[in-house]
């Protein structure tokens, strides 16, 4: 017999605790590697996502930056956030990515825009992706935005790598203005004690150039009030020409007029043409807010029970110069609007598109958007309409393959505008428009034709 | 004998499995492993670099909305034109046995001195900028080496300065 000390060699016992050492130190070593493949996975997945979820922000806040109601023409509108795929056209963001194929120069979000299978390595990468967005009202700790300017949104990516699911979140907060947009320019106001209204309150009463204003009204016991409105119209009016602004503005705006018919180059044609369009736009801006103050004194004097036995004791002269003034405003307003729509339509025909950069055109185009729509409160309203509907077709159908942030705003702004009533709720400076070109300038106008 | 020879065999199976996975692992999953956290390294700094110069700028010249393009011409503030472009790296491409490029930025001044070039990165296999609206461009990036490729989007925004005007 051996004994033990004799014994060479290892026993079957300690071979197969050998065995079981090297198959745990192979286990823990395959374990190691395993998942530094998966960590490697998950970080460019990881940086996928980062990537991804800054294309949708990107995205929001394009979407943003010209539509205040983004969140509808996207349907993001809270609670109703849905998970979509990233590939194969499931997100509206991923859907003009790349122009791959004929005709180029059109991302087709139906054939060659999205992430399909034919974008490789993305789409293997991200076919796990899914995105969810949503909007709310904005506020934030003990901030509430009253205005209701601020939009919360909220992004959601999330992804499976392996066996493992992830997400990456972020939100931030986007300026959509909603709310009515003070106007920097000042609604005018009448100073009482100023010589000029006396002079426009004596062009009532001719032949009492020897009595003070308060002697007149005394005399014919007159609801003062009545007169001092009209009056009041009178020194506005006078005003809007003989500020300095607004002189200058309309002397540029002829002038420039004149330096156009004996033009003929097309670059400084449309130099000129763009420069006639906005100082028009600012003269309708300039005329409404006049307008709107006129309207707003004429409307005291129809208010007013004794309107009728007053104005029969003023002058007759008088009193229709004044009424023929609010006319000529609205007249004049109209007017600015159209040459300020008609040079725009024609700075962004063929003739200056290779003068005009992308960001300029996008600005005219929402500018008409803008014209087209206080148009819709204008007496011609209806035809309007008809002519809006037929540009806004025209974006369509131009930004469909190029600029899909116009396109979706463009086919919102054809619904809304079905209803102009809806139109203006939805911008309240639209409403004031409204309220101004349509109900108080017809009770106003009605009364005018009835003292004819 | 018998024992040895049991032992012997057991040693020698145990051998060739731990000789074939460090191998297998040295071929095969270290390299790929570095190449692939490699490349996530210089997609990221791509992706940084070409957010950062963008961002700097006003205006897309090209490509147009709705257009691909390999380049990208913008403005600045300034006015100076910046061109992104791709050019063949002959050397790397020798090395990896691949075509791959370098990707570029040449700044036009209003004079001599103030043209630069500077190269943004290396190991592109494709890029296009994507003109998808007036103020933003898309960047469709695919960096590569020998063992793996990494394809990444970026949305990026340019400068805001307000309106605009002609």
């Amino acid at each position: 017999m051996f004994s033990r000390r004799d014994r060479q060699g290892f026993s079957l016992v300690e071979i197969l605790f050998g065995i079981i050492i090297f198959v745990g130190i192979m286990l823990v070593f395959s374990l190691t590697v395993r998942s530094a493949t998966q960590e490697s996975s998950f970080s460019e997945d990881h940086f996928s996502a980062l990537m991804l979820t800054q294309k949708v922000g990107e995205d929001l806040i394009e979407e943003y930056a010209i539509n205040p109601y983004a969140n509808e023409s996207l349907v993001l509108d809270h609670g109703q956030a849905r998970k979509n795929s990233i590939v194969d056209g499931g997100s509206v963001f991923f859907m003009a990515v790349d122009d791959r194929k004929q005709p180029w120069g059109r991302i087709d979000s139906f054939s060659d825009g999205g992430i399909d299978n034919s974008l490789q390595p993305l789409y293997d990468q991200v076919q796990n992706f899914h995105v969810m967005t949503s909007a709310s009202h904005g506020s934030f700790g003990g901030f509430m935005d009253e205005s209701n300017d601020m939009q919360h949104l909220q992004i959601a990516m999330s992804w499976q790598t392996g066996a493992r699911s992830s997400n990456l979140a972020r939100d931030f907060f986007v300026f959509a203005p909603k709310s009515i947009k003070k106007s920097r320019d000042e609604f005018p106001s009448v100073n009482y004690s100023d010589p000029s209204f006396e002079r426009s309150f004596r062009i009532f009463f001719p032949g009492n150039q020897y009595r003070s204003v308060a002697e007149i009204v005394a005399y014919y016991q007159l609801d003062g009030r009545i007169a001092f409105e009209y009056a009041a119209i009178i020194d506005i009016f006078d005003r809007f020409f003989n500020s300095t602004g607004k002189a200058d503005l309309l002397r540029d705006t002829q002038l420039l007029e004149r330096q156009l018919a004996n033009l003929n180059n097309p670059y400084l044609e449309l130099k000129l043409k763009s420069k006639i369009a906005k100082n028009n736009f600012k003269l309708a801006k300039a005329c409404f807010l006049t307008l709107a103050e006129m309207i707003t004194r004429l409307k005291i004097v129809v208010d007013s029970p004794d309107a009728y036995l007053t104005i029969d004791k003023m002058s007759p002269w008088g009193v229709k110069n004044c009424h023929d003034k609010i006319l000529w405003m609205n007249k004049y307003l109209q007017s600015c609007l159209e040459q300020s729509r008609r040079y725009y339509l024609d700075i962004l025909g063929t003739k200056y598109a290779k003068f005009i950069s992308v960001k300029v055109e996008q600005t005219y185009i929402l500018r008409l958007f803008d014209l087209y729509r206080i148009s819709l409160y204008s007496d011609r309203g209806n035809l309007y309409a008809i002519e809006y509907r037929d540009y806004l077709d025209k974006i369509k159908e131009s930004m469909r393959w190029r600029n899909m942030f116009l396109f979706r705003y463009a086919s919102q702004e054809e619904e809304m505008m079905r209803d102009p009533r809806y139109l203006a709720q939805k911008f309240p400076n639209l409403a004031v428009i409204e309220e101004t070109l349509r109900n108080r300038f017809n009770v106003v106008r009605r009364f005018i034709f009835q003292h004819r | 004998m018998v024992e040895l020879s049991v032992v012997v065999l057991i040693v020698a199976v145990l051998a060739s499995i731990m000789f074939s996975f460090l191998s297998r692992f040295n071929r095969n999953v270290a390299p790929k492993l570095s190449s692939r956290l490699f490349l996530q390294m210089e997609g990221r700094r791509l992706a940084d670099t070409i957010a950062y110069e963008i961002r700097g700028c006003t205006d897309i010249v090209r490509p147009l909305p709705g257009e691909s393009l390999p380049f990208l011409l913008v403005k600045d503030a300034r006015n100076h034109i910046r061109f992104f472009y791709l050019s063949h790296d002959v050397k790397l491409s020798g090395d990896l046995k691949m075509t791959l490029y370098e990707l570029l930025k040449y700044n036009y001044g209003y004079t001599a001195t103030e043209n630069s070039s500077k190269s943004l990165g290396s190991y592109v296999s494709r890029i296009s900028f994507s003109g998808v609206s007036a103020n933003s461009v898309q960047c469709n990036v695919v960096v590569a080496n020998d063992k793996n490729s990494f394809q990444f989007l970026s949305h990026v925004g340019l400068m805001s300065i307000g309106d605009s005007d002609v």
